[in-house]
């Protein structure tokens, strides 16, 4: 079993070395493929935190004044059923709305500190039959007594999401271009070594090692690259986490951000993603290249 | 231990290197496969590795059927063989050594085994002294001693030479053939391809003649041709 090991990593690593140039060229494409899709993956993550809380059901939003009366806001609530446009209606006290806060930027106590119920206005969540009706909706009420502002979500958050989708896309499109390449390198070094190595693959054959014994080190010298370039990917999320994305937090506070354990959920998936890239990719040139 | 049963080889540009062969070849035996440049004496020793595949009839060595054998069945098949070649395939980067060494470390053989076996067999093909030696500071009938030593090391029960004496002067020829008497005298079945005349005539053993891929002669303790 030693000699087994020494023997596999002295291949690995006089492969990797031998041709450094390639290796790197592989590991960086990986590294920019991986992090473009990783940076996809966080988009994603990024706009479902966003919808979960901006969207929820609710179409509109009517927030109040602090100054409504108890009868004003039956009214208020009486009316909008009445107008037959209105499937559900949910009333969000002062205090729900602090509640939802608190849930909603669990752990971000930035934003937690500065908020106190004091300061949320109470809201009816309307949610409408049919919600291209918010015009008629907004114009009956804006002017309502007790009605501070009549507020349709939708309109702005759907050219935000449109922008975020597109970038999400953009950057999964690049990346699986990258990906490509990425295989294609790999394929492409594995090809080199595997002339390089020629001599020694024949004797090898002809000694009686088994077919998986030749390929590992092939194999594993791919895999090196892609668990490399996924980690250097990990790293520039989480670079681009703790500046950019931490200074956005700072200035737009009206939505949660993804956060440092986001980036770690998804580097796991890019290391996966990058080794088993390299696997298959490794496996397949090896059939033709080394015919084993 | 080998056994051909009509057995045709035709490549894929229609060249037919062997013709309806039926050869039985038992244990401890040393047979000389004779003929021509051509006439398919390679393809013979390359069926019985499994390198290549009959067209048609029936291949056995070492108590397997060849025909149908699975690609992941046939390193077993090889640990059974050994195989010595014209051009000895040694490893230039490699000392004498580790390149027997490497033979057994590639078969995953424990390090224990190879650190005893090496020098072993190392003796007995006289190269015991030149251990630590690369091919390149070898002459040709010491490099095909190396190579003998790594195809005997796991003493496999049949050693296949392909013009072992091929690239040889007649004197170091003599020794290589000495050598592989004694490793034929330890029970090891011997088939060795060859268009050496005094090789053949001065052993005295089985001969087997092929021509353009037929098999001609097939005769116990032969000489090269007919009449000298
Ligand atoms: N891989 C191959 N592809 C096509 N033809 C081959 C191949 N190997 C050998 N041959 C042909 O088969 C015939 C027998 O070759 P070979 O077995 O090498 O003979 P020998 O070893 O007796 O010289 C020759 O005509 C040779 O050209
Ligand atoms: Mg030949």
């Amino acid at each position: 079993m030693g000699a087994r090991w020494r023997y596999l990593a002295n291949e690995v690593a006089i492969g990797l070395r031998r041709n450094l140039l390639m290796t790197l060229a592989t590991v960086v494409t990986v590294t920019v493929s991986l992090a473009l899709l990783g940076a996809g993956m966080l988009v994603q993550l990024q706009v479902d935190k966003a919808q979960r809380v901006l969207y929820g059901e609710v179409e509109i939003s009517i927030f109040l004044l602090d100054s409504i009366s108890a009868d004003q806001r039956t009214s208020l609530e009486q009316d909008l059923s009445d107008t037959g446009l209105v499937q559900e209606i949910i009333y969000v006290s002062k205090e729900q709305a602090y509640r939802d806060v608190q849930e909603i930027f669990a752990g971000d106590e930035t934003i937690l500190e500065s908020v106190t119920p004091e300061i949320l206005p109470a809201s009816f969540r309307v949610k409408l039959d049919d919600p291209q009706q918010f015009e008629v909706v907004a114009s009956q009420f804006q002017a309502y007594p007790g009605v501070e502002e009549v507020v349709d979500q939708r309109e702005v958050l759907d050219k935000f999401f449109r922008i975020m989708n597109a970038l999400r896309n953009g950057a999964v499109a690049v990346a699986l271009l990258q990906l490509f390449a990425a295989a294609a390198l790999i394929s492409n070094t594995i090809r080199i070594t595997a002339f390089a190595r020629r001599e020694q693959t024949g004797i090898m054959k002809l000694v009686g090692a088994t077919n998986w014994y030749i390929r590992l080190p092939f194999i594993l010298e791919g895999i090196t690259a892609g668990i490399v370039g996924a980690l250097a990917a990990g790293g520039l999320l989480w670079l681009g986490e703790a500046t950019l994305v931490s200074r956005l937090k700072g200035e737009v506070n009206f939505i949660p951000f993804i956060t440092t354990a986001d980036v770690w959920r998804v580097i796991p998936v890019l290391v996966l993603l990058g080794a088993g890239l390299a696997a298959v990719a490794a496996f397949l040139s090896l059939r033709r290249f080394l015919d084993v | 231990m080998i056994r051909l049963d009509s057995v045709t080889k035709t490549y894929r540009n229609q060249v037919t290197a062997l013709r309806d062969i039926s050869v039985e070849i038992t244990k401890g035996e040393f047979v000389f496969l004779v003929g021509a440049s051509g006439s398919g004496k390679s393809t013979f020793i390359k069926l019985l590795l499994k390198d290549e595949d009959p067209d048609r009839g029936e291949v056995y060595v070492a108590g397997k059927r060849l025909n149908g054998m699975k690609s992941w069945r046939v390193p077993t098949l090889r640990r059974d063989l050994g195989c010595v070649f014209q051009d000895f395939k040694l490893l230039e980067n490699k000392t004498v050594t580790e390149n027997v060494g490497f033979a057994l470390e590639v078969i995953g053989k424990p390090r224990q085994t190879i650190v005893r076996t090496v020098p072993e067999v190392l003796e007995l093909v006289g190269l015991r002294h030149k251990a630590k030696a690369y091919p390149g500071e070898l002459s040709g009938g010491e490099q095909q001693r190396v190579s003998i030593a790594r195809a005997f090391v796991n003493r496999p029960r049949i050693l296949l030479c392909d013009e072992p004496t091929g690239n040889l002067d007649p004197t170091t020829s003599v020794g290589i053939m000495k050598l592989l008497d004694r490793i034929n005298r330890t029970g090891t079945t011997l088939v060795m391809a060859t268009h050496d005349q005094h090789i053949v005539d001065s052993m005295r053993r089985r001969v087997i003649e092929l021509d353009e891929g037929a098999l001609i002669r097939d005769q116990t303790r032969g000489v090269y041709g007919y009449g000298g």
